[in-house]
Parts: C-alpha cells; structure tokens; sequence
C-alpha cells in the first residue's frame, strides 16, 4: 500500500509539473520557429539535459537494468551502443545539420536536390522510424500505468497517448525541451541514488557487487552470452543499427535547432548584401587563376609568371583591350553581363531558399524573375558569342574570351559533379530502399516469424525468404548506400551542384542573410 | 554554359582559398575522430561477436575482461568527444572569426 501510493503520488506530482510547464510553454509560442525549434532560444546548457532527457527513456533505467539482470553482461551491449552513437552525431552531423537546415534533416537534403520527391521520402522514413520507435514506448508505458493504477491495457496506452498529444501539439518544442529537462534530472537523479544505495551494501566497492552476482548466479554473469544477440554477424548488424541508428533519431537530430548560436547570429549579421559584390570577385579571381597567362604562349605570359600577378594583370589588360578595341555594344554587353551575373546569382541563391524554406515560398514569383533574368542573361552570352564568330573584328578578341569562359568553367563543372553527384532519385530511392528493407527484413526474421506468429523455427529455416539475421542493419545500410551511389551515377539532376558550393559554405560559417526581401521582412518585423 | 555558384557569398577574395582549407580541416578532423570511434567501437562488438571466451576472461574475482572493457569504450567516446569539442573551441571557432 505504501509503496504504491507513493508511487501514484509521484506519478501525479510529475504530470502536474510537466503539464503546467506545457501551459506555461503554450503561452510563449508564436511562430512556427517557436513551436518547431523553441525560437532556437534555448541555452546549451538547457538543451544537453534535453538531450539526455531524450536519450534517457525508460530503457536506459528500468530496460538495461532488466537485461542485465536477465541476461548478465549481454545488457551492457545495449548501453555501449546507445552512447557511441552520440561521437558520430557530433563530429559528422550536428554541426552541418545545425548550419545548412531549419527545421529537420530534409531541410538539408532539400537544399541541394529537388524539394518535393525528396521531402516526401524523408517523411516516410522519419515516420516508419518515430512509428516504431513509439510503439515500444507506448507499450512500455502503458505496461507501467496499468501496473500502476490497474487500468485495463488498452486504455493505459490510450491514456499516455493523450497526455503524449498534450506537451506536443499546445507546448511545442519549448514544453518538449523542459519536460526532458525535467525528466533527464529524476532520471539520473534518481538512477545515481539507486547506485549509490546498492553500492552502500558493498563497501562501496564496485568489485564487490559483481563478486557477490558472481558467486550467486555463476561466473556466466560476467561474461558475454548469447541470449540477446545469438549470431556472430548478427551481433556486428546490431552494432551497426545502434551506433548509426542512435545518430539518425529525428527526435534527437531535431535538438540542433533549438540552440541559439551566436556564431551562426554573428555570421548572419555580418553578411551585408553589399558583400555580395565583393564575393562575386571573388569567385571571378578564383576562376581566372585557374584560366589564363599560364596557356598563352610568347614573352606575355613569361613576363606574367615573372611578375607573379598573372591574374589581376590578365584582368586589366582583358578590360583595356575591350575599352580600346570593342566599343560600343560588345563594352554595353559586357557590362550587361556582369551586372546581369550580380543578379543572378541573388536570385539563384534565392531561388533555392524559396525551394527549401516553406515559409519563404510565397516569394516564388521573385524567383521565378531570376530564372527569366538569367535565361535572358544566357541568351546575352550566346548572342555574344555568335556575333564573334559571324564578325572577324570581333572574333578576335571576344571570342577567345567565351571560349576561355567555356575552357575554365568545364573542368569546374566536372570537378563538381565529382565532388556532389548525389540527386533527387537517388536520395529518394535510397531512403525508401533503407527503410523498407529494413521493415521487410525485421519481418522475415525468426524476431516476428518465430516469436510473434509463432511459426516453429524448422518449418522456416529452409523457406528461401528466410533471414536468419534478428537485426538488419548490416544488410539494409549497405544496400541504401549503394542505391544511392549507384543511382547518382545513372541518373542526372539539372541542378544539384548549384547549391552545393554554397551547402559547404554554410556548415562551416553558417546560414547567410540570403537576399533582401528576407532583410526587409526582418526589418518591418522590428 | 554559365553556372551560377553563389558558394562565395559574402567572404572577401582570399577568403575562399582560407575557408575551403579550414573546411577541409573540419572534415578531416571529423572523420579521424569517427573512424576512431568506430574502429574502438567495432573492435569491441568483433571481440563480443567472434571472440566470447577472450571477453569473458575472468581477471580478479568479480572482475572479467569484458566489464573493464566496455565501458573504456563509453569513457573513449567521452574522451573523443572532448578532445572535438576542445578543438572546435580553440581552433575552428578563430579560424571563422578569422574569415570574417
């Protein structure tokens, strides 16, 4: 009666406080940036107790415990699976996540590749992982209130589903982050005191408590079995799923985007549109490093090595000769391009944020000006180059120019295509291709034939679908990975290589204030 | 024919060798500290997976290789982590402010 009681008060005090902190958080919510990321002002502080609250579920307490006294040493695979996925998270994706996204993972594969077919698979997967994922939580919890207050199953887990509803849909994610808050304190509060208690009764001394198992349940206890995981490559494929399955966890990844960063402010701010001219130098630079002087052949070029400024003097003696040589519409042309190049490149890069970012979409019909701004561009080029060809006088010296152009941009185009040859059907195929597999596979094995139907085991071990693997990473994630592999080298996207120079920049500086319109919302926001 | 690469938005003429070289340094530095993590981590799972009477070697009493082990495997994941986050603070941190 006692111990029941006190947990049923417990039970009651902790749903007081967390739907009071829900309340609380309901009523600071405004935007969309507060209700899916916190307004990104939540401390680092705040967000690593989240995080354990996250990662702490009541698998980590009551789960491993119970494995580990069920199956000795066994359970603690578990728990080293579980932490090594958070090196993983942190060196490879918080921090390109955190910088390229907004909201969630598709943002970022929905930087560079198409939006719609790529967002569409990547709720699909995120969906089937959250489904399952919160299948065994709801069957956990509703096991736990039924042993609490004897309610039948069914509305056990009704129940929790509700309150579950409650923190999510009124207090968003700044309710979700407290409640972890909240729960990752009880949890370790309440697992350090347990330890402490139980080690009371050994003299403190760890060695002693796992003498005493020892000498009471065999030595077996100390060492690994095979009851959790049976087969060798069985034991590696559940290695996998928990290392990269741990830094996969939408909920877990989504944590990235309630951190106020003030590098990532920093860098905002100090990203005036003016600079955009300024870069645009730069990448010309850049290019006709590459280009020419080292090509040209006679004293020229030697003279340019000599000097070691190859670049600016190609640059200005490429603009006298233009001056003197090509007045009038080749000079107007010129200058049409590079202020025509200025613009669009804005509306390229503004193009694709409107793809990327839902709230920006009404904007679409600036970018649609950018495409016709820089089809009109395009046709400038050509017509230019035409001309070179149809007059001598300007084949000359203009044409060498685009066919420079042609020369220099080619091999960057490629190296790109190198670097990034990943596109939208791949990335597609490659998600749907993991997650079904995996459903497909956990279906197939003795998990659900044999201990779910309860098919005997030798009537479906000669079956030709049977897999005798319980865990499917080992086959799932190498076959996502060479479909999408496969599949970039097959397929072609228009546009994947645009956005990707620009994806690099951003993991490492962060997100830019992309184009005016954005500034301007920002000011009347003020 | 004309490809629009907005990558250098906003950094000055020189700054675009420095970042693409900082960049590198950060992906590098990423995956040798992941490739650690996962060669530590594999290993363990290879010795647990292949090798069961090796882990379960008792050394004292109370004591088998397996529970000294395992967890150097979550204390080598803090130590990983650490050592990124210390990198992160001294050297990428002041290689963007550079940039700037």
């Amino acid at each position: 009666m006692g111990s029941s009681t006190l947990s049923i008060g417990f039970f009651f005090a902790f749903m007081a406080l967390t739907l009071g902190i829900t309340y609380w958080a309901a009523r600071r919510t405004r935007t969309t940036e507060h209700f899916f990321a916190a307004g990104g002002q939540v401390t680092p502080w705040q967000n690593g107790w989240a995080l354990a609250g996250d990662f702490l579920s009541a698998a980590a307490l009551l789960g491993i415990a119970g494995i580990v006294t069920s199956n000795g040493f066994d359970g603690m695979i578990y728990s080293i699976g579980w932490l090594v996925g958070w090196p993983i998270i942190l060196f490879l994706i918080v921090e390109p996540l955190r910088n390229v996204g907004r909201f969630t993972f598709a943002d970022v594969v929905a930087y560079r590749l198409r939006q719609r077919p790529v967002r569409v698979a990547g709720a699909v997967g995120t969906l089937a992982v959250i489904l399952f994922y919160l299948i065994a939580q709801m069957v956990a919890t509703g096991s736990l209130i039924k042993l609490l207050f004897g309610l039948p199953y069914t509305w056990s887990v009704v129940v929790v589903g509700s309150v579950m509803l409650v923190y999510v849909l009124f207090g968003g994610m700044l309710a979700t982050t407290w409640v972890q808050v909240v729960k990752a304190a009880l949890l370790m509060g309440g697992g350090i005191l347990l330890a402490f208690l139980v080690l009371t009764h050994f003299d403190m001394n760890p060695l002693k408590l796992f003498a005493a198992a020892s000498e009471k349940y065999g030595t077996k206890v100390l060492q690994p079995g095979s009851k959790v995981v049976s087969g060798q490559w069985d034991a590696i494929s559940l290695g996998l799923g928990l290392m990269f399955g741990t830094a996969a966890m939408p909920h877990v990844l989504m944590r990235a985007y309630t951190v106020k960063d003030a590098k990532a402010r920093g860098c905002r701010s100090s990203m005036p549109p003016a600079d955009r001219r300024v870069s645009s130098h730069g990448l010309h630079h850049r290019l006709w490093r590459h280009g020419p002087g080292r090509r040209r052949r006679g004293g020229q070029g030697r003279r340019w090595r000599q000097h070691g400024r190859a670049p600016a003097r190609a640059h200005r003696r490429r603009q006298r000769v233009l001056r003197l040589h090509l007045r009038g519409r080749v000079r107007d042309h010129a200058r049409r391009r590079r202020r025509a190049d200025a613009v669009g490149r804005r509306h390229a890069l503004s193009r694709r944020l409107d793809q990327c970012d839902p709230e920006r979409r009404r904007f679409r019909g600036r970018a649609a000006q950018g495409r016709a701004r820089r089809n009109r561009r395009d046709f400038h080029v050509r017509h230019h180059a035409w001309h070179c060809l149809r007059r001598p006088e300007r084949r000359l010296h203009g044409g060498p120019r685009v066919l420079d152009r042609l020369r220099r941009e080619l091999p960057l185009a490629r190296a790109l295509d190198h670097l990034a040859p990943l596109h939208a059907p791949a990335a597609v195929a490659s998600i749907l291709v993991g997650t079904l597999s995996s459903l497909v596979l956990i279906y197939l094995s003795p998990t659900i034939q044999v201990d779910i139907l309860g098919k005997p085991l030798a009537a479906i071990e000669h079956q030709w679908w049977f897999v005798s693997l319980r865990n499917p990473a080992i086959i799932s994630m190498p076959l996502s990975f060479a479909v999408a592999i496969l599949l970039s080298l097959v397929t072609r996207e228009k546009n994947a290589n645009l956005a990707f120079d620009e994806m690099q920049r951003r993991i490492l500086l962060g997100p830019v204030q992309p184009t005016t319109s954005e500034s301007a919302r920002a000011k009347s926001a003020a | 024919m004309d490809r629009v690469i907005p990558g250098n938005a906003g950094l000055a003429p020189n700054g675009v060798a420095l970042a693409r070289k900082l960049a590198k340094t950060r992906l590098t530095v990423a995956l040798v500290l992941s490739v650690t993590m996962i060669v530590i981590y594999f290993g363990f799972m290879a010795l647990f997976a292949f090798d069961k009477p090796l882990l379960g070697t008792i050394l004292m009493p109370g004591l088998s290789l397996c529970i000294v082990l395992g967890p150097l495997v979550i204390i080598s994941s803090f130590v990983l982590c650490l050592v990124y986050v210390l990198w992160a603070n001294r050297v990428l941190d002041a290689g963007i402010r550079d940039l700037r």
